[in-house]
């Protein structure tokens, strides 16, 4: 669906893309991250066509050019949280009805369509307002909705879920995994949210300076870079001796034990098997790792 | 097709929304007509006509020029806006041709703007000043087409400013001497058969007689089927130059955009 191979790309003085070269399938949400000015919306920019790599190939959707390709415009939605797609100084309804015709939609389905998104994006009170009245949030969900008129294959979300409530939001999420099953969409997703991200997203790419620092499944970024479990036992009685357990670290509480062990290495189940068979466990609290913490820990090491 | 269609509709019917503004349109239409017709009144004092030209024939032109010319005025710093905030490239990603959507949108605020504003304007303005009819039916119908060119001209002069943006930190000051000019020259301050010779021959080679003056005079029936021919060929000739023009800089934009990202 998008492939990119040795895409570089300068703006000014900077380097922004370096080299980036991946392949991304029909049906995968994959997640951009980086920090501020890594390079996430240059390269949704460049996959968009809307900024010419310096070199290197570029693919999407079989065209090499969606800048010139108005079919595979048709295909592609690209909501940001920066810069708006509606129109603004129409009533918000007027932009989704110029969608329908600009997309050429069969404007029956498009409206039961419309109707639905309405409903379930809770704008049906906006639409007759102009964006400019509306807040960010409100705002974010009409950008979402004309994003999502056209059923795109390809929906690039760059940071699209500013200023929403958190249970909006959720549901929100919900309805783009339906939609990706539904359509076989490719849906590339940026945020500073890594919640977001982890509840949206099968793959990440993670970008640094303009390179891809890692390109993989959030359980293999979870694997490779936090394998780390720490686990907290509220223990009575004597404590089991640990040397026959390849743990990493262990450390002696008041009440208990607290051991910091690699799930690759040795799985929770065998180490609570292991302690109960010496003693009486009352209480366990287990700390897994999670994305957040993970990418802090990646980019803390590499910068 | 339809989507260009709808964008003029849409801008249209989003103008009517405007209570206000609507008013205000036919207000500024009327007061800017009758001002010129006052001083021009007084100029004529008692006379019939100077240099066979009547007062009537002076009315009817600035009804005609000074109501087209508000009636075809539009927000010029769109692509300036667009370009500043970045918001251009999302623009682009709509799966439309840019300029003929903007195109739409500005001859749908325009049409908006003739029948609210300039139709009601000048029916006040009859009601204190008598106007001339048109020659004919025929006249009348061919020059609403060349109302149509001479509209095509004005919009491409000021797209090619507004592609300036694109290098320039600000077109305002541009838009605004160019507006000028065109009052100037186009006849809408001075109607073009007071200019002097000189200066007529240098406007002729210039696009802003047929922006509002060759309407008028093919309205009047001054000129002949052959010279109606001739004035509205070269209307064409000047759609097609500064459509070229446009076409360069904006070519040149767009490539600056993708290629250097603003």
């Amino acid at each position: 669906m998008i492939v990119l191979k040795d895409i570089c790309k300068k703006l000014g003085e900077n380097q922004v893309l370096d080299h980036i070269s991946f392949h991304i399938s029909p049906n995968e949400n994959v997640g951009i991250i980086g920090l501020n000015a890594a390079g996430k919306t240059t390269l949704l920019n460049v996959i968009a066509g809307v900024l010419k790599p310096d070199s290197g190939f570029i693919r999407v959707g079989g065209s090499e050019n969606v800048f010139e390709d108005k079919k595979m415009l048709r295909k592609l939605s690209y909501v940001s949280g920066m810069r708006h797609q509606l129109w603004e100084d129409l009533r918000v309804k007027d932009s989704f009805e110029n969608g329908i015709k600009m997309y050429h939609l069969d404007e029956k389905r498009a409206k039961v369509r419309l109707e639905e998104l309405e409903e379930l994006f809770e704008i049906k009170g906006l639409v007759h307002m102009r964006p400019q009245k509306l807040s960010l949030g409100e705002r974010m969900r009409c950008e979402l909705v004309y994003g999502l008129l056209a059923e795109p294959k390809i929906l690039m979300l760059d940071e699209a879920m500013i200023g929403l409530d958190v249970s909006v939001k959720y549901k929100i999420m919900e309805y783009f995994q339906e939609y990706r099953k539904k359509r076989q969409s490719t849906i590339l997703f940026t945020s500073h949210n890594l919640m977001e991200v982890e509840n949206l997203c099968d793959r990440i790419i993670l970008l640094d300076k303009g390179t891809v620092i890692f390109d993989g499944s959030v359980e293999r970024i979870m694997k490779e870079f936090a394998p780390l479990y720490r686990m907290k036992m509220k223990t009575e009685g004597i404590l089991p001796d640990f040397d026959d357990l390849p743990l990493e670290k262990i450390r002696i509480l008041q009440d208990g034990i607290e051991v910091i062990y690699d799930q690759q290495k040795i799985k929770t189940e065998q180490i609570l098997e292991h302690v109960v068979k010496k003693t009486q466990v009352e209480e366990v609290k287990l700390y897994e790792p999670d994305l957040e913490g993970t990418i802090k820990k990646i980019y803390q090491k590499d910068l | 097709m339809r989507a260009y269609l709808e964008f003029a509709i849409k801008k249209f019917q989003n103008k009517m929304t405007y209570k206000l503004d609507f008013f205000m349109g036919i207000v500024n239409t009327t007061i800017t007509i009758a001002v010129y017709l006052c001083i021009y009144k007084a100029l004529y004092g008692n006379a019939t006509e100077i240099d066979g030209i009547t007062f009537q024939m002076v009315a009817t032109n600035f009804v005609i020029s000074l109501g087209l010319s508000s009636a075809f005025e539009y927000n010029e710093m769109f692509l300036q806006d667009r370009v500043k905030d970045g918001s251009i490239a999302n623009e682009f990603l709509k799966p439309v041709n840019f300029i003929f959507r903007l195109l739409s949108e500005n001859m749908g605020e325009g049409c908006f703007k003739i029948l609210f504003h300039f139709l009601p304007a000048t029916v006040f303005t009859l009601l204190y000043a008598r106007l001339c009819p048109p020659k004919s039916w025929v006249h009348f119908l061919v020059m609403l087409v060349s109302v149509l060119l001479g509209y095509l001209i004005l919009w491409l002069i000021s797209l090619i400013i507004q592609t300036w943006s694109f290098w320039l930190f600000s077109v305002w000051g541009i838009i605004t001497i160019k507006n000028v000019f065109v009052r100037i020259l186009s006849g809408t301050m001075l109607p073009m058969w007071f200019m002097p010779e000189a200066l007529k021959k240098v406007i002729a080679f210039t696009p802003f007689e047929s922006i509002y003056f060759t309407p008028v005079q093919i309205y009047l029936g001054e000129l002949s089927t052959m010279e109606i021919l001739h004035k509205m060929g070269v209307q064409l000739i000047w759609i097609g130059i500064l459509g070229c023009i446009a076409a360069f800089f904006w070519k040149k934009g767009v490539k600056k955009l993708v290629v250097q990202g603003g």
